[in-house]
């Protein structure tokens, strides 16, 4: 990277970088914050995994403490609306559910007074924002605060744009224009790409792809490009054909691979399909996770038994099937003398049927988790969340499960996900990670221009295309960029 | 950094004490054992830089280790950095002037920003020091940010500070202060190498001597045996350097001259924003001295002079530091028996008592005359009843304050009382009008609201009331002869110039003792109307003590010796 991009970003109080996927958006950040002119800066991501990609990097070019502060917007905006409540109008509830729709504006709020005012300015000289594009509108409120204060630098791909707010939407690529001096393709080389063992001729064809769909809308796999492509017409193709792609790709290597699909719900159909060695890349905040937290408070034995049952067997192949005799028979109340298949598990069924604790229910998820060979976990995030929160349940009712339920998440949220060797997500889910290799399944119209550029550039040695035609046209973005 | 509001619980002598509205400059006035040494201490334990303080069982009240030592320190004026989210930027509340208070910060314009610091100590006597926040969370509190407070105590003992020693004022005015420890690392070193070894011969002979014991038993050394200086010995610890004038430790030089340069020091080295606090102010200073060093403390230095920043706390039992002071910065301190301890701003009617009388906020108990003859009469009385007893009004704590005529003396009085003074009133009558604000004080009127002339003209012995004549005539000459005349209904001639005994015989004792007693109060013949005349009358009394049994003059007098010897 030429130190132009860092001088041209030093050289505003308002500047912005637009950075492509693996072009050295991290590096740029770095430098900023090393550079002897930026004092002390804030550094603000989205996500834990993204603040521990930035400290490790920081960390690595052995950037001094004293020279930045690193945190997710989230966290930043809690320490500063709780610490004046009368202020911000926000007291923060549980601490596993925070109301973030109230988070920014208070934090915001905050900063906009004469007190906040001061302590960012003694405490900061400049605040940079990560992955600017994934700003919500309310996030880019407080920026603007900020920035009434001190120095202001962006950097972000509005071609990465997918995360999407209900009730806050993302921060229009036009308002970040108007707000801040651009600077133009700051980072377009493929540094990802060139680095030894990568595939140094598949960056620059992601490069020169970035500029197709920039200008065109639309993208053509030309006979020479750097990837696999394989002729795959969904409306006439098994989809099983779908999954022996998968399998190919994988069976030429040890390194990791992503299958990249758009529906969640054709992702489970695939992690199926592939006898679910594929895990699922899964949101942190499932819903499902915490609705079977709280049904399990006033259910009775054998209520337990089936929602426990029923929630892991959605993310599990073939225990649902195999346990279901044993299940319908606690249901009905019978006894489960009869059964002996899988008797190991229908006792413990049986057991936490007669006394639903945690500890039994425990028990019962440790035995499954332990059996291999007939079943496998596809999803396993909030399984693993839940096997956490039993073990953190100290009760003998199911009393303590949603505030453990909710910690666990938090928890794992903190972790980051854990990079399996083989894995299935959606463009939203895998925005972010790397892999070595990846197939995406293009169906017509089914991906965003954004979502088709996140999930080309995630692999970095090889990418398999499977779609109908060489011509990828992606669905129309109808918000005006 | 400015000091806003101490609260101690359980320190010493303070069961509590909630001292709101602390000045810039504040001198703690107050009798012997009321606890201005102790919230001094308070002071210096809750700001203090060290990383540890030692406490004992003797520092909680009562001996009572199960209820927690607790200071807490409301402090405004922070320093910037103080500011940073990551110091105390969350933890910072508003405050409200006009209560004393922290309060939950509005964030607006203007408004001042306040740091709560609390020191607490329990039975297991380590000290914690914390922020507290504005839910009431603690957070912790570290040495280097009490630092950051710049608080210093010059106590008597300030010789620490003259030196280089650890957390010493000349350290923290040495720039890069690790300097110390190679040049006295290098001093050890030279007087190793400076140590002529050759006059040590019968040193030597011995070390000879233990060679050879040594090799007997097979001890060979790999040189030769010989006495040197021992560096572990000779290690200096970094107090050993220390400012000297010429060859002379300033250590040697006068206390109040350590003192002052101390002072000087600090105010250096916190810059802006030290919070100094000193015991027994006048302590080997001389007068001009303490005005000098008060102008430039108390902000009264000549403009431009950028020593007049921070704030002062004192103690003092000088007449002449109180002088130097406006009633706003003199605070007096009381204990209860119960060991709640009260600190009280002068109020501003006070303020003439400190400029006239400032003894008088250092005594137990004040006497407050109606006006100068009064107070002239108090200490002629004085004189007399400490011949006969040996206890003169200084020893027992009693200073006379002159009231200044009209509602005053008894507002004066009044304001005393409350500040926990014992006060006694010596007025010409206590209507109502005229005492119904000396609350709190014993009130001593002449009966029938007679003045203090009159009511000694009508019971003094006659030859008394001639010598009372002689004075008058002496000082009001013709005047007083006619207005005597006058009042007496008799010709003016009849009262003979440079006669007054015979005055008494022109138409009785009674008659002239009641003329002279009306002559005496107007306010053209205000004859006794000095400190000198009303300590004549002062005689009077004294002398003729035994004579006037009985009469109101006897009474009231009585019972002003019965307060002041109480």
């Amino acid at each position: 990277m030429g130190n132009a991009v860092v001088e041209a970003m030093l050289g505003s109080p308002r500047s912005f970088a637009v950075a492509a996927a693996g072009c050295g958006k991290t590096e740029l950040l770095t430098k900023l914050v090393a550079d002897q002119r930026s004092g002390r800066q804030l550094v603000l991501t989205h996500t834990h995994a993204g603040v521990a990609a930035i400290k490790k990097r920081l960390v690595d070019m052995r950037v001094p403490h004293a020279k930045f502060h690193l945190d997710t917007i989230a966290g930043w905006c809690l320490r500063y609306g709780a610490a004046y409540p009368a202020i911000s109008g926000y007291r923060p509830g549980a601490e596993s559910d925070p109301d973030w729709a109230a988070t920014y504006p208070g934090a915001e709020k905050v900063c906009r007074t004469a007190l906040g005012k001061r302590i960012v300015c003694e405490s900061y000289n400049g605040v940079l924002v990560d992955e600017y594009q994934d700003c919500s509108m309310k996030q880019h409120a407080l920026v603007r605060a900020l920035a009434d204060c001190i120095p202001c630098r962006g950097v972000g791909d509005p071609l990465q744009t997918i995360f999407g707010f209900r009730d806050d939407p993302v921060v229009p690529w036009a308002t970040i224009k108007s707000d801040f001096e651009i600077v133009d393709d700051a980072l377009t080389e493929p540094w990802r790409w060139r680095r030894d063992g990568r595939n140094a001729a598949l960056g620059e064809w992601l490069v020169s792809a970035r500029k197709q769909l920039e200008s065109t809308g639309r993208l053509v796999i030309a006979d020479d490009a750097p990837v696999t492509w394989v002729q795959h017409d969904v409306t006439v193709e098994a989809p099983e054909s779908w999954a022996a792609t998968c399998r190919n790709v994988i069976a030429q290597t040890n390194e990791t691979v992503v299958a990249i699909l758009k529906w969640p719900n054709k992702c489970k159909d695939l992690a199926k399909r592939l006898g679910g060695r594929w895990p699922i890349v899964e949101r942190f905040d499932d819903p499902d996770l915490l609705r079977l937290g709280v049904k399990l408070v006033d259910a009775d034995g054998p209520a337990v038994v089936e929602a426990l049952v029923e929630f892991v067997s959605e993310r599990m192949t073939a225990m649902g099937t195999a346990l279901k005799t044993a299940v319908d028979a606690i249901k009905a109340g019978r006894g489960i003398t009869r059964i002996t298949k899988n008797r190991d598990h229908a006792s413990r069924l049986s057991a936490l049927a007669s006394a639903p604790t945690p500890t039994n229910a425990l028990v019962w998820l440790e035995g499954v988790l332990a059996h291999k060979n007939d079943w496998w976990l596809y999803r396993r995030d909030c399984v693993f969340q839940l096997r956490e929160a039993l073990r953190h349940c100290t009760a003998d009712t199911f009393v303590e499960l949603p505030d453990m339920v909710a910690a666990a998440r938090t928890r794992a949220r903190h972790r980051g996900r854990l990079t399996h060797r083989r894995s299935i997500g959606t463009p939203l889910l895998v925005k972010g990670l790397e892999f070595d290799h990846a197939v995406l399944h293009w169906e017509p119209d089914h991906l965003s221009a954004q979502g088709l550029y996140v999930a080309l550039t995630r692999a970095s040695k090889s990418l398999t295309i499977l779609s109908k035609s060489r011509t990828l046209v992606p669905e129309q973005d109808r918000k005006a960029r | 950094m400015r000091l806003r509001r101490l609260q101690i619980e359980n320190f010493r002598g303070v069961k509590s004490l909630d001292w709101k509205h602390v000045a810039d400059t504040t001198a703690l006035v107050g009798p012997g054992d009321s606890g201005k040494s102790t919230i001094l201490d308070a002071i210096e334990r809750v700001l203090s830089p060290k990383w540890n303080v030692a406490f004992d069982d003797t520092d909680f009240w009562d001996l009572y280790t199960d209820a927690p030592i607790v200071i807490r320190a409301t402090i405004i004026d922070l320093a910037p950095t103080f500011y940073r989210d990551s110091k105390f930027g969350l933890l910072l509340h508003g405050f409200d002037a006009t209560n004393g208070e922290a309060i939950r910060a509005s964030g607006d314009e203007g408004e001042e920003h306040a740091l709560v610091v609390e020191l607490r100590v329990d039975a297991t006597l380590e000290p914690v020091w914390s922020v507290i926040d504005a839910d009431g969370e603690k957070h912790a509190l570290m040495a280097r940010d009490r630092e950051a407070l710049g608080m210093l105590r010059i106590g008597g003992f300030v010789d620490q500070h003259l030196g280089w020693s650890k957390g010493s004022v000349l350290t923290r005015l040495t720039n890069g202060g690790d300097a110390v420890g190679s040049v006295l690392a290098e001093a050890t070193r030279q007087a190793r190498s400076g140590l002529k070894t050759e006059g040590l011969e019968k040193l030597a002979a011995a070390a000879q001597k233990v060679e050879a014991l040594g090799k007997n038993l097979g001890v060979a050394p790999r040189n030769t045996l010989v006495p040197h200086l021992d560096a572990s010995s000779l290690s200096m610890a970094a107090g050993a350097l220390s400012l000297h004038d010429g060859k002379v430790p300033v250590r040697r030089a006068g206390l109040g001259t350590r003192r002052l340069l101390a002072v000087a020091m600090q105010r250096e080295a916190a810059a802006q924003s030290g919070l100094t606090i000193i015991d027994e102010f006048e302590h080997g200073l001389e007068p001009h001295r303490i005005r000098r060093l008060l102008r430039v403390l108390c902000q009264r230095a000549p403009e431009g002079d950028d020593m007049s920043k921070g704030q002062l706390i004192l103690t003092t039992h000088s007449p002449t530091v109180l002088h130097e002071m406006d009633a706003a910065e003199v605070a007096v301190t009381r204990r209860a028996p119960d060991g709640t301890v009260t600190v009280r701003n002068l109020p501003a009617a006070v303020d003439y008592v400190l400029r006239r009388t400032p003894q008088a906020l250092l005594a137990r108990k004040v006497i407050v005359g109606e006006g100068a003859t009064e107070v002239g009469l108090c200490q002629a009385l004085d004189e007399a009843w400490t011949a006969e007893t040996g206890a003169s009004f200084g020893y027992l704590g009693v200073v006379v304050v002159d009231g200044l005529g009209g509602t005053q003396p008894a507002e004066v009085s009044g304001h005393l009382a409350s500040l926990g003074y014992e006060v006694a009133l010596l007025i010409d009558s206590d209507a109502k009008s005229k005492v119904n604000k000396a609350v709190g004080t014993q009130v001593l009127a002449w009966p029938q609201g007679l003045c203090t002339e009159q009511c000694l003209a009508n019971d003094l012995p006659e030859t008394a009331i001639s010598q009372m004549a002689f004075v008058a005539d002496e000082r009001g000459g013709r005047s007083v002869r006619e207005a005597l005349a006058d009042q007496l209904a008799a010709t003016r001639a009849s009262l003979k110039e440079g006669d007054p005994a015979s005055w008494i015989n022109v138409k009785g004792v009674e008659a002239f003792r009641k003329a002279f007693g009306i002559v005496a109060k107007k306010k053209n013949q205000a004859w006794f109307k000095t400190r000198d005349q009303g300590a004549f009358l002062g005689r009077l009394v004294a002398q003729h003590w035994s004579a006037i049994l009985n009469t109101p003059t006897h009474d009231v007098v009585g019972k002003l010796r019965a307060f002041a010897h109480g």
